[in-house]
């Protein structure tokens, strides 16, 4: 199981939680996490690693992030590191976390954070209307 | 080299220094002065990888700061990141030539008081603060440019 934890500044991430149930439908094992203006990173990581507690070769989570180089990224990478069953994903948005969701099953943790690599550049442009 | 913004930020490089500060500091550079972070690979993975592409990053034991800094004659603007008010103390006490502070970032921990909700300080950083006013440097809470600066000095005074 691809479990999906989506990290970010403030509500964002509960916010677009919901949101992406609304394409997705009810999903399990989607959680979110946020970092508000009074945390620490410490705080963070420990709320984190509550999260992640659970993880193993069958319980694999993707972490996705809102940017690159921010504390839920830096935070989010410690739990990466030297780990195979934790992939951070940096730059969430509504189009990729509803991918994440709808095709994580039966796909490799590698495999899916791969697929969302190469989506991203599809995810963002200007209307041609 | 010519320190444009001198940050204090427990959080070193992170979302606030990439999307607003490098701008506002007009900098080329960040220099993070760091015991920690220099000796630990990790870290110095991580804040390289936080690092915008186009911004030059060197990340120094504290006293190797003062000295890189001291002995650069350029006119290179460079954002300078510490750690705490140790560290910015540290660096005054090294020489280095600058009249303001900016405080971003100093977190919640046991046994800190809190001040603003991004500003938790005890009784160390308080005399280090002092040390660092009596010295004549400025010192401002702003975790973001455009936000309302505020007195350290007068904050934690009340």
């Amino acid at each position: 199981m691809i479990n999906i934890l989506v990290v970010t500044h403030g509500k964002m991430a509960e916010g677009i939680v919901h949101s992406a149930q609304m394409f997705t439908g009810e999903a399990e094992n989607v959680e979110f996490l946020s970092l508000m203006e009074d945390m620490g990173q410490d705080e963070l990581s420990d709320l984190m690693n509550e999260k992640l507690k659970r993880v193993s070769d069958s319980e694999q989570f993707l972490i996705l992030c809102d940017i690159m180089g921010g504390t839920p990224f830096k935070i989010s990478s410690q739990f990466s590191f030297n780990n195979d069953n934790v992939a951070v994903f940096y730059g969430v948005n509504l189009p990729i976390l509803v991918q994440a969701i709808l095709s994580r099953h039966g796909q490799s943790l590698g495999g899916l954070a791969s697929e969302l690599a190469e989506a991203s550049h599809e995810s963002l442009g200007l209307s041609a209307i | 080299m010519n320190i444009t913004v001198f940050r204090i930020d427990e959080r070193l490089i992170h979302g606030q220094i990439v999307t607003a500060w490098i701008a506002y500091a007009n900098a080329n550079k960040i220099i993070v002065a760091d015991d920690k972070a220099a000796n630990d690979e990790f870290q110095k993975t991580l804040l390289q990888m936080a690092t915008p592409k186009t911004i030059e990053l060197q990340i120094l034991g504290v006293e190797e700061a003062i000295r890189t800094i001291k002995e650069d004659p350029s006119d290179t603007k460079a954002l300078l990141l510490v750690r705490g008010p140790k560290e910015a103390l540290q660096m005054i006490e090294g020489g280095l030539d600058i009249k303001e502070i900016n405080v971003g970032n100093i977190n919640m921990k046991k046994g800190k008081t809190k001040i603003l909700g991004n500003l938790w300080i005890d009784d160390e950083d308080i005399q280090n603060l002092n040390k660092i006013h009596d010295a004549g440097v400025a010192l401002e809470v702003r975790t973001v440019p455009n936000e309302r600066s505020q007195d350290v000095i007068k904050l934690i005074g009340k």
